[in-house]
C-alpha cells in the first residue's frame, strides 16, 4: 500500500505556498513536515473527516479512508468496507487507488485473492505512470506471481518505476541490477541507484547502500562508510538497518565496539518482529555480550526466529536442544 | 433574489407616520400606523405592513399574513409589493412555491420600472425558472436596471461580459462595468476588477491598482477583498511585503466564513508564517472549514491527525 502522509504533506505545503503558486519547494516541505509532526495524532477524528470527504465522492479521501478501514486505524477494522471505498476511487481513475486495488487482490484483503485481477489493476495504474504499480508489476514478473517468471520484464518495469523517481522502485531496480536479474550483473549501476534513493531519505536504500560498501559491491569496500549508512537507516526506523548497525556495534567492524548499544539497537529491531535481529540478540544473550546472560530469553527468541524460517536460528536451536538433552 | 429596497420602505414608513400623526419612529407605533393605513386600503401602507410582518419588526413574524397584505397592495398596482410578492412565490415563503407566479409578479413590477424586479427577472431568465431560459433577454433586463443607475445591475452586467453569457465575451467591457459599480462602493465589483488588474485581463496588469481595489473592498468588510489583499501583501506585489498584516487579513476573511482563508490561516499558524506558531488554533480553523463541508480541509485534517500505519 502507499503511505498516507507524504501526499498530505505535499498538499499542505502547496496550500501554505498557494498565495504565489501551487508548487512547494524543499524548504517548505521540511517546514511542513515539522508542522505535521507537531499535531497531536487522533486517528478517530482523522477517520471522521476523511469519511465525510469520502462520502462526498472525493477519490483521494476514499482511498485514504479505505486505508484506515483496512488497518483498523480510528475505525473498527473492516476490509470489505475498505475495498468498497477503494473501488469507488479506483473506478474514478485515481492511480493510487488502482494500485491499492492491485495490492488487496494480491493479498486477498477484503476481496477474494486473485493475482490475475491484481495484475490488471496494477496495469491500470501503471498506464497512468504510477510508479508504485510499475514496481509491483516488476515484482510479479520477478517472482512469477500470476505470470510466468520473466527477469527481463521485471527489470524493464523496475526501470520504469525508478525513472519515475520512486525510491522503493529504485531499490528494487538496483537489487535486480546487483543480482543480475534479466541481464548481466551491474553492481556499479546498482550502487548509483541506491545512492539516488538514499539521498531522497528512503531508509531501505540507505541500508542496501551500506551493504554495497560493506561488501565492496559496485563501490570500493569501506566498512566505516557502510556503518554510517546503517546508522542513518537505523535512525529512520529501517529494521534491517537497525540489525546491521547493532551487529556492527557488537563486532566493532567499522565503528568502535559498544556491545550495550548494539544490544539496544537489536532490541528495537526485535520489537518489530525481525527474525535476523532475534537470532543476533539470542547469541548476545547466550554469551552475555552487552547484556546479562539469559538463556531462557535466548531460546524463546530462537524459537520465534526459527518459526519465521530463519535457518541459522533453526540450526543453533537444534544444537542447543541436543546438548541440553545429551 | 433581492429583498425589499430600503429606500421604498423608508418612503412608505415616513408617509405612514404622517398619516398616523406620529413623529416618533417607535417600532410598535410604526406597525400600528401601518396596520391602520393598510386596513384603510392604502397600498403603500399595505406594502409596509406586509413587510413588517415578513421581517417580524414590531409585530410577530407571519409570512402567510405578510403575503396576504402584499398581494392586496400588488393588486392595486404597487410596484414594490409586486416585486416582493414575486420573491415570496420564488422561495415559496408564505405562499406556495410557484415560479410562474414569481415571474408574473416580477414582470409587472419591472414593467413599472422596479429595478430590483428587473434583476430578479434576469436571474429567472438565466436559470430558466418560470420562463424559458434566455440569456439574451436576461441581459436586456439588466441593461434596463442599469439605465436607472442600479449599482448591483452594473456589477451583474460586468459579470455577463466577463463570462460571455448572453453577450460576446468582452473582458474590457466587463472592466468598464465593474469600474462603474466599484466607484459607487460595490465591494464585489471592486474585488473582480482587482482580479482583472492582477491578471491583466482586458486591461494592462497593475498590481498596485489591484491592491487599491482589494483594500477598498476589505475596508467594507468584504471577505474576498481581505483575502486577495492578504495574498498581495504576502507576496509583496503592488504593496510592500508584510506577512503579519497579511495574516491578520486572512484571519478577518476567515472569520467572515471564507473557507479558503480559513485553510490559509491554519497553514500559517501551523508553520508560524506572519504569526506565532499555534497548532491548536490551526486545528480549530481547519475544523471550522471541514465542518462547513470543505473537502480539502477534511482531507488535510485527516492527513494531519492520522498517526503512523502501525
Amino acid at each position: 500500500m502507499t503511505p498516507l502522509l507524504p501526499r498530505t504533506l505535499a498538499v499542505l505545503a502547496a496550500l501554505l505556498l498557494a498565495a504565489c503558486n501551487a508548487t512547494a519547494n524543499k524548504a517548505d516541505t521540511a517546514t511542513t513536515a515539522a508542522a505535521i509532526a507537531a499535531v497531536p495524532k487522533d486517528n478517530k477524528e482523522a477517520a471522521h473527516w476523511l469519511r465525510q470527504a469520502a462520502e462526498k465522492g472525493v477519490p483521494e479521501a476514499q482511498t485514504d479512508y479505505a486505508a484506515m478501514l483496512r488497518d483498523g486505524r480510528g475505525v473498527p477494522k473492516d476490509e470489505v468496507e475498505a475495498a468498497r471505498y477503494l473501488r469507488m476511487a479506483a473506478d474514478k481513475g485515481l492511480p493510487r487507488a488502482q494500485s491499492d486495488m492491485g495490492a488487496i487482490h494480491e493479498d486477498g484483503r477484503g476481496v477474494p485473492k486473485d493475482v490475475a485481477e491484481a495484475m490488471r489493476w496494477y496495469q491500470k495504474a501503471a498506464a497512468q505512470g504510477y510508479p508504485h504499480a510499475e514496481m509491483n508489476i516488476g515484482r510479479m514478473y520477478q517472482q512469477g506471481i500470476g505470470v510466468a517468471k520473466d527477469g527481463v520484464e521485471a527489470l524493464r518495469w523496475y526501470r520504469k518505476s525508478a525513472d519515475h523517481g520512486h525510491p522503493p522502485g529504485q531499490v528494487r531496480y538496483a537489487m535486480a541490477l546487483r543480482e543480475g536479474i534479466g541481464g548481466a550483473p551491474a553492481p556499479e549501476a546498482a550502487a548509483e541507484w541506491l545512492r539516488k534513493a538514499a539521498d531522497k531519505g528512503f531508509p531501505l536504500a540507505m541500508t542496501m547502500l551500506g551493504t554495497a560498501y560493506e561488501g565492496g559491491i559496485g563501490l570500493p569496500k569501506d566498512e566505516g562508510e557502510a556503518v554510517k549508512w546503517f546508522r542513518r537507516a537505523a535512525e529512520r526506523g529501517d529494521v534491517m538497518g537497525q540489525t546491521l548497525f547493532g551487529a556492527a556495534l557488537m563486532s566493532g567492524h567499522g565503528i568502535e565496539k559498544n556491545e550495550e548499544q548494539g544490544v539496544a539497537w537489536l532490541r528495537r529491531a526485535v520489537q518489530k518482529d525481525f527474525a535476523d535481529a532475534k537470532f543476533l540478540l539470542a547469541i548476545a544473550l547466550l554469551a552475555g555480550n552487552g547484556t546479562a546472560k539469559n538463556p531462557e530469553e535466548a531460546v524463546k527468541l530462537l524459537r520465534s526466529a526459527a518459526n519465521q524460517g530463519n535457518v541459522k536460528a533453526q540450526q543453533i536451536l537444534a544444537r542447543l536442544l541436543v546438548t541440553e538433552q545429551g | 433574489m433581492m429583498s425589499l429596497r430600503w429606500k421604498e420602505l423608508a418612503v412608505a414608513l415616513v408617509a405612514l407616520t404622517a398619516i398616523a400623526g406620529c413623529s416618533a419612529m417607535n417600532k410598535d407605533a410604526t406597525a400600528f400606523a401601518a396596520l391602520k393605513g393598510a386596513e384603510a386600503g392604502n397600498p403603500a401602507a399595505q406594502f409596509a405592513y406586509g413587510h413588517l410582518l415578513l421581517t417580524g419588526r414590531g409585530v410577530a413574524q407571519d409570512p402567510a399574513e405578510a403575503a396576504r397584505w402584499l398581494r392586496m397592495a400588488a393588486e392595486q398596482g404597487h410596484a414594490g409589493a409586486q416585486m416582493e410578492l414575486g420573491v415570496l412565490h420564488y422561495h415559496g415563503q408564505g405562499v406556495p412555491k410557484d415560479m410562474g407566479e414569481a415571474w408574473r409578479w416580477s414582470e409587472k413590477a419591472a414593467e413599472q420600472g422596479n429595478a430590483t424586479a428587473m434583476l430578479n427577472l434576469a436571474k429567472m431568465l438565466r436559470e430558466g425558472d418560470g420562463v424559458a431560459k434566455d440569456d439574451v433577454a436576461a441581459v436586456a433586463w439588466l441593461r434596463k436596471a442599469v439605465e436607472q443607475g442600479h449599482v448591483r445591475g452594473m456589477f451583474l452586467l460586468g459579470t455577463v461580459y466577463y463570462q460571455g453569457r448572453g453577450v460576446a465575451m468582452d473582458k474590457a467591457e466587463a472592466a468598464t462595468w465593474f469600474r462603474k459599480a466599484a466607484d459607487k462602493g460595490f465591494a464585489s465589483a471592486q474585488v473582480l476588477l482587482g482580479l482583472q488588474y492582477e491578471r491583466g485581463e482586458g486591461l494592462a496588469q497593475d498590481y498596485a491598482e489591484a491592491a487599491k481595489l482589494y483594500r477598498a473592498a476589505a475596508n467594507r468588510g468584504d471577505a474576498h477583498g481581505q483575502f486577495n489583499l492578504a495574498r498581495l501583501l504576502e507576496s509583496g506585489r503592488g504593496v510592500e511585503k508584510d506577512e503579519a498584516q497579511a495574516f491578520r487579513l486572512y484571519q478577518s476573511a476567515a472569520g467572515n466564513g471564507h473557507t479558503r482563508a480559513q485553510k490559509y490561516v491554519a497553514g500559517r499558524l501551523l508553520v508560524g508564517k506572519g504569526t506565532t506558531r499555534d497548532t491548536d488554533e490551526a486545528l480549530m480553523w481547519l475544523r471550522k472549514a471541514a465542518g462547513q463541508g470543505d473537502t480539502d480541509a477534511q482531507q488535510i485534517l485527516g492527513g494531519l491527525l492520522a498517526g503512523d500505519r502501525n
